[in-house]
């Protein structure tokens, strides 16, 4: 089985959101002892959303993402 | 751009191994002039060579294939772009080795790397200068999916879009590669609040 990249929880403390620098709450779908594989960090001051894939944040503005 | 790198960025990362003696040149350059730090950032990381050596624990890229690599070499990286960085204010060195010449607006990405930067925080711009004998070898060079993309700059126009941002050169610095002066060096300091 391949071994899974994940993100550490500390990275929490340095990310913000890109458009409005708010806080980031993390959601977590898939975690690896205390680190996290899959997920969503969430902005409540925008309401945006950020995918967390393979232990690795998105924190492309979603246009960028080609979302929208 | 970044199709470029996602596409060839296991030739782009073996050039490390097959230009060791360059590649360490370079860390040395980098190295003599970065100071302690507490925590770092690099843009633009790439497979995580430069951020191994030097110890900066934290990069962002926009290649899937170079952010996974350099996350398996213990770097915390992100995925997100340059000119629109998603960090708090926390960072005391922020890392540009050889990444100025692919972004598509350097002076949006200095002045967001500027705003994560706590006071007397510094950014180092490390590339080769366009007035260098090995720019002109490099943009010789058009059959190289690379080179043929990078936009070279001189060095005062370095040192222009540092203060273009608001970031005070404190030091400059060059390294003999080939021919002499072939990699410049400047470090901005943040030293006002806004």
């Amino acid at each position: 089985m391949r071994k899974l990249l994940s993100m550490k929880r500390s990275l929490m403390e340095i990310l913000a959101c890109p458009l409005c620098k708010g806080d980031l709450e993390l959601e977590v779908e898939e975690e690896e002892g205390d680190e996290v594989v899959g997920g969503v960090l969430l902005c409540r001051n925008c309401d945006e959303r950020y995918p967390i894939e393979d232990g690795i944040p998105d924190l492309r503005p979603p246009e960028l993402r080609g979302e929208r | 751009m970044i199709e470029i790198f996602e596409r060839y960025w296991e030739r782009y990362d073996s050039w490390y191994d097959r230009n060791r003696e360059i590649f360490l040149k370079e860390v040395e350059l980098i190295r003599r002039n970065l100071g302690e730090f507490k925590r770092g950032l690099e843009i633009g990381v790439g497979t995580g060579r430069f951020a191994v050596e030097l110890g900066i624990e934290c990069g962002l890229d926009l290649s899937n294939a170079m952010l996974r690599l350099s996350k398996s070499r213990g770097i915390e990286v992100v995925k997100a772009c340059a000119e629109i960085l998603p960090f708090k204010q926390v960072f005391d060195l922020v890392l540009f080795a050889f990444t100025l010449c692919f972004l598509e607006n350097p002076i949006d990405a200095l002045r967001s790397a500027r705003d994560v930067l706590v006071n007397g925080g510094r950014v180092v711009v490390c590339c080769v200068p366009r007035d260098s004998k090995l720019a002109e070898d490099y943009m010789s060079r058009r059959d190289s999916p690379f080179y043929s993309k990078a936009r070279f700059y001189t060095t005062s126009e370095i040192l222009n879009m540092l203060k273009e941002v608001k970031l005070d050169v404190v030091k400059t610095d060059f390294e003999d590669i080939k021919y002499g002066r072939d990699v410049f060096l400047a470090v901005g300091m943040k030293k006002y609040k806004n």
